[in-house]
């Protein structure tokens, strides 16, 4: 019955990140060395525009108003629901981020879905089995997994499952098929890191007095890993996910190079090498937005695996 | 529960195995093909960028796709040929030039290809002012300077008035310069709003940006018709993977600039299935010196890092020995173009380093633009003419970085050496000249090269006007040579176009810039 | 007890190779059997042999010597990212969890701002500013990985405030700082460790993913990850250009774990408790 109010706090509170977010989106166009007039007009690579040409199209582009006008008119916009238009193509980005933003999601929650389904239990087998084989292989296996680069594993996998095998495509998007390598490339490191979080805060949790006293009052093992161990646990290991989702998201961007799927990721590293203010801001702001959103989900999850936590402590 | 998850992994595992192998059966089926099914089949190849961005480019396509076509063409030894325009004359003076149109000829959604056409095309470009383009930026004024008028003056026939005498123009009109598109195709924005119809031997027919391009014959040609009836080009960035698509017969093959670096298409064709073919391409590398800064502001300097650096080696250890090392300025696609070798002498480069530097210790800074390490070896080039440099006394630095900060670092001055390439825009001579070597040029001022030097101005100057061919080829000669001599940038080697393929095509052959796609074939 | 003493014997030999790692580069000088930037184009992509112990690059130069002299950087830049992004973290984090209120609201704020930046969008910023390079790499790590440490520490700390012997000790009167040093640390320091060489990890690989943009540490100077961005080209034809250099940044990841694992063993006073339980 508090959650409602609750809900309605997070939200509130995510004003202020939202327009500090939008502040270093801007930002992070502008501070950048290069001048976006001058790319626009050098999109082909054979042509060297002149000065005169260039100070024509940074007033074309709105770029000779002040950083504050500039970022004012630019809000407007975005309220109005228009995320302009790229310097480079002209291709409205709204039109991009529509067609590129399924394929994104596509990748990076089935990376999150492969993390969670994947890691969470191998972290409680190695726990349960502390130094056991089985924690000892999932621990060497899980320090693989963070130092191997994506690129390397991409590699890989391609010289494996498509050259070898041909039972994958090295690259595209439609199937599921194609799905598999990005996403399982995408989910290495960060499956990494939450194995061996979750291993550590299981064993702590082990070896807490009430999950003795479970032991003691004779229950058996996997329920108390279950009831209690588990449920204790997790709650570093949902902050991280929500940490990592955004890791996942900004990491698609060289996966999605590499395996050739055109999602919003490859197109913001296309935007911050060419200086397409519109589109590094559009894709920092669309970020942002879904950081928050995916937090306050997350948030909403403490409720639920937390009951410590439940409202009280949060609003205190 | 268990269990029961279980049986179905089990399940989806038999059955992927399954869909598997009745697709590996489906390809290598029976042999004995008929040339129709071998017309029907589908061929994909793949490129880095996606050739044809859309309705907001000023060519909507690249013309490697063979969708449109041109007035004039780019023919054997690079001259201007007939191919919508079948034929041309001038005045004397050439400030009138006359047209004559091919006819018979309909653009793919049916419109006629006639004088109305070329009129309702031209009037399009004027309104062209530095269009955007991942091709060609077109400036209407830059490929038609001082131009006045066009008028029809026969169902086939047009005419164009120029203010100024104007011998090269059909070099200028060549490819890019005179792309024709059905009327019905574009607005008054100078935007598409179709697909762009061309008249060529391929229609587009899909366009899945940056995903996938889809050609289909024009089976209504009226040239040789295209012996695949669909083409599919997939854009994959990333090099490594377009490889590794070859490898697994995803692609048969690639296109485009950049198709394959130099060092994986040497991996590629120790594997037997795959074969290469090259061409001369348009793109030549070069090495800038900062000419507005010490020590490159000393002419002794440019010429003894054009001597220290031995691009024969360069060429053979990273580019397989395809390209031409050189240290003429003019592309060798260029029909002025003529050969001048390189020299290579440490000795003198180290005496005049000695002259010019004397006590001093400069820290030269050596930049490369980073988007060029997916398509070239320039880490590994950057790392040589370092060595080169430390070879003759001087020490330096390199830094890789992103376009935009490249250009800003060029433009400013905040660097010695960079790393870069150029293409030839169109046929014309004058552009590279103009651009690199008159006082005022715009990539002399961009690149910071700070060069000038009065006999090529006065030439310049000259060139614009002269009506005599001849004449021209005289003077473009003339600006060679003082090219090799007073260095402007340092030309290091005319590149080749790379059309690595599978064996299991036929005819796949590198053009100038890209692949000649009419003639390819499955085997 | 045997099963914890061959723990311990794992924990002790990566301790040692850590150290031996640590040596190495600082003796670089002196053991590399070449000059790491030793262009020399007649001998290029040589494959192990007496002479060159781990073959040589696509510049010719002795790959040993490069791995000897690439330790400096990566693991210097690893460890101070790291340590770097855990001070921070661990002090906003701290202060913002255990002491709450609009301290920690607005800690919050900009702890969800720095988190919602795409990571690599903001490298490639920095490195845009700075210029690419080593300077360019540690500040954008600090910048977008501190936020995600204090979040963990906070959590850690919120759910630790309300266990009854933290309540217990407060009651008692002790100091914040007391109760932050003696009872708060040591009962995350368990989790933290991981994170923090988990970050080691992460960053040596980061800077391999920023070459793959081409604006990693910048060339000739050599570095683990670059060399194994570099040797990708060449992984068909010369695969001991990735195998050595993966090899070592695999062992150090794996013995900065181990070390890790030890200081939390440590600290862990409950499981020491438990273990004198039994």
């Amino acid at each position: 019955m508090y959650v409602i109010p609750y809900v309605i706090k997070k939200i509130v509170s995510s004003i202020p990140v939202l327009i500090g977010v939008s502040i270093i989106a801007f930002l992070l166009g502008v501070v950048s060395l290069g001048d976006p007039a001058r790319e626009a007009l050098s999109a082909d690579g054979v042509s060297t525009p002149t000065i005169e040409e260039i100070e024509q199209k940074r007033i074309e582009l709105g770029l000779d108003q002040s950083l504050p006008q500039q970022y004012l008119s630019w809000m407007k916009d975005i309220l109005k629901g228009d995320l302009g238009r790229s310097f480079i193509t002209n291709i409205p980005i709204a039109e991009e981020f529509k067609k590129r933003l399924p394929r994104t999601f596509a990748l990076s929650f089935s990376a999150l879905f492969l993390v969670i389904f994947i890691s969470i239990p191998l972290a409680v087998l190695m726990a349960v089995n502390k130094n056991g084989w089985f924690d000892h292989i999932g621990r060497i296996m899980s320090l693989l997994f963070i130092s191997t680069p994506g690129f390397l594993a991409a590699i890989l996998l391609m010289m494996f499952f498509s050259v070898n095998l041909r039972w994958l495509p090295t690259s595209g998007y439609g199937t599921l098929f194609h799905l598999l390598m990005p996403s399982v490339v995408l989910a290495l490191g960060t499956s990494g890191v939450i194995m061996r979080v979750n291993r550590a805060t299981m064993l702590e949790v082990l070896h807490k007095n009430y999950i003795m006293n479970a032991y003691a009052k004779g229950l058996t093992s996997p329920l108390v890993i279950y009831r209690h161990a588990l449920r204790n646990s997790i709650l570093p290991v949902v902050t991280l996910i929500g940490n990592y989702f955004g890791g996942i998201l900004g990491g698609s961007a060289i996966i999605e190079t590499i395996f050739a799927i055109p999602g919003v990721g490859s197109y913001a590293v296309q935007g911050i090498t060419s200086m397409d203010y519109p589109v590094i801001q559009a894709y920092v702001l669309f970020t942002g937005v879904v950081y928050i959103l995916f937090n306050l989900l997350i948030d909403l999850l403490y409720i639920v695996i937390d009951p410590r936590i439940r409202l009280g402590g949060e609003l205190k | 529960m268990f269990r029961e998850r279980k049986s179905i992994l089990m399940i989806i595992i038999t059955g992927l195995i399954l869909v598997l192998s009745l697709s590996g059966c489906g390809s290598n089926g029976t042999n004995d093909v008929s040339a129709a099914e071998l017309y029907e089949k589908e061929l994909v190849l793949a490129g880095p960028r996606d050739v044809a961005p859309g309705p907001e480019d000023a060519f909507y396509m690249s013309s490697i796709l063979y969708v449109w076509e041109p007035l004039v063409a780019i023919g054997p030894g690079q001259q201007p040929t007939p191919k919508l325009a079948t034929g041309w004359e001038s005045n004397d003076e050439k400030t009138e030039w006359t047209f004559d149109l091919k006819q018979g000829v309909t653009f793919h959604d049916g419109v006629p290809f006639n004088a109305d056409a070329v009129m309702a095309n031209y009037e399009r470009y004027s309104n062209m002012h530095g269009k955007r383009s991942s091709f060609y930026t077109f400036h209407f004024t830059a490929v038609y300077p001082n131009f006045e008028s066009i008028e029809k003056t026969g169902e086939y026939q047009v005419k164009m008035t120029f203010s100024e005498p104007f011998a090269l123009l059909p070099y200028n009109m060549a490819n890019f310069g005179s792309a024709m598109y059905s009327p019905d195709s574009f607005d008054e924005t100078t935007d598409f709003v179709t697909i762009a119809q061309g008249t060529g031997p391929f229609k587009l027919v899909e366009h899945e940006r940056n995903e996938y391009v889809l050609l289909e014959a024009n089976e209504d040609y009226y040239g040789e018709k295209a012996k695949i009836k669909n083409i599919r080009i997939r854009i994959i960035p990333d090099p490594q993977t377009r490889f590794s698509a070859l490898q697994a017969e995803e692609i048969m093959g690639v296109l485009d600039l950049g198709s394959l670096t130099p060092e994986l298409t040497k991996q590629l064709l120790e594997d037997d299935r795959f074969d290469l073919s090259y061409d001369k391409s348009t793109i030549s590398h070069y090495v800038s010196t900062n000419g507005t800064r010490f020590p490159f502001n000393d002419p002794r300097m440019k010429t003894a890092l054009s001597l220290a650096i031995d691009r024969e080696l360069l060429v053979n250890e990273f580019y397989n020995g395809y390209p031409e090392p050189t240290i003429n300025i003019l592309n060798y696609a260029s029909p002025f173009a003529k050969t001048i070798q390189p020299v290579y002498d440490l000795e003198r480069a180290e005496e005049l380093v000695e002259e010019v530097i004397g006590d001093e210790n400069p820290v030269l800074e050596i930049i490369v633009p980073s988007w060029a390490l997916d398509r070239y070896p320039y880490k590994e080039q950057a790392e040589y003419i370092q060595s080169v440099l430390t070879g003759i006394g001087l020490q330096s630095t390199i830094s890789v970085v992103d376009g935009a900060a490249f250009r800003e670092l060029q433009s400013q001055g905040e660097f010695d050496i960079s790393l870069h390439i150029q293409g030839l825009p169109d046929l014309n001579p004058m552009t590279i000249f103009n651009r690199f070597m008159y006082s005022q040029g715009s990539t002399n001022i961009a690149y910071s090269l700070g060069f000038s030097n009065e006999r090529v101005d006065e030439l310049l100057e000259l060139l614009a006007v002269e009506t005599d061919l001849e004449r021209i080829k005289e003077m473009v000669d003339e600006l060679q040579d003082i090219s090799a001599e007073d260095i402007s940038t340092h030309p290091m080697f005319h590149d080749v176009t790379l059309a690595p393929h599978n064996k299991a095509v036929a005819n796949y052959n590198a053009t100038v810039y890209g692949v000649d796609l009419t003639g390819v074939s499955w085997r | 007890m045997t099963k914890t003493n061959i723990a311990k014997m794992i924990n002790y030999i990566g301790i040692i190779f850590l150290i031996l790692l640590i040596f190495m580069s600082l003796l670089a000088p002196w053991i590399a059997p070449a000059d790491p930037l030793k262009v020399d184009m007649q001998n290029r992509l040589q494959k192990p042999s007496s002479e060159h112990w781990m073959g040589t690059d696509t510049m010719g130069r002795d790959v040993l010597s490069r791995i000897i002299y690439g330790g400096r950087t990566s693991m210097i830049l690893a460890v101070a990212a790291s340590a770097g992004t855990m001070i921070i973290g661990l002090f906003f984090g701290t202060i913002g969890g255990y002491f709450g209120g609009w301290l920690d609201e607005l800690i919050q704020v900009f702890v969800k701002i720095f988190q919602s930046l795409p990571t690599l969008s903001f490298m490639l910023a920095i490195a845009g500013v700075l210029g690419p390079g080593f300077k360019s790499i540690l500040i954008a790590t600090l910048i977008v990985s501190w936020a995600d440490f204090s979040r963990v520490v906070r959590s850690e700390i919120l759910k630790l405030r309300e266990e009854s012997f933290v309540e217990g000790i407060r009651a008692l009167g002790a100091s914040h700082w007391y109760i932050i040093s003696k009872h708060v640390i040591p009962n995350i320091i368990g989790p933290f460790m991981v994170l923090f060489t988990a970050q080691i990890g992460r960053t040596i690989i980061a800077i391999a993913s920023l070459s793959y943009l081409g604006l990693g540490l910048q060339p000739p100077d050599p570095d683990w990850g670059v060399m194994i961005f570099d040797a990708k080209t060449h992984i068909r034809t010369s695969p001991y250009l990735m195998f050595f250099p993966g090899l070592f940044i695999i062992g150090f990841c794996f013995s900065v774990n181990l070390f890790g694992d030890a200081i939390r063993d440590y600290f862990d006073t409950s499981e020491r408790n438990y273990e004198q339980f039994l």
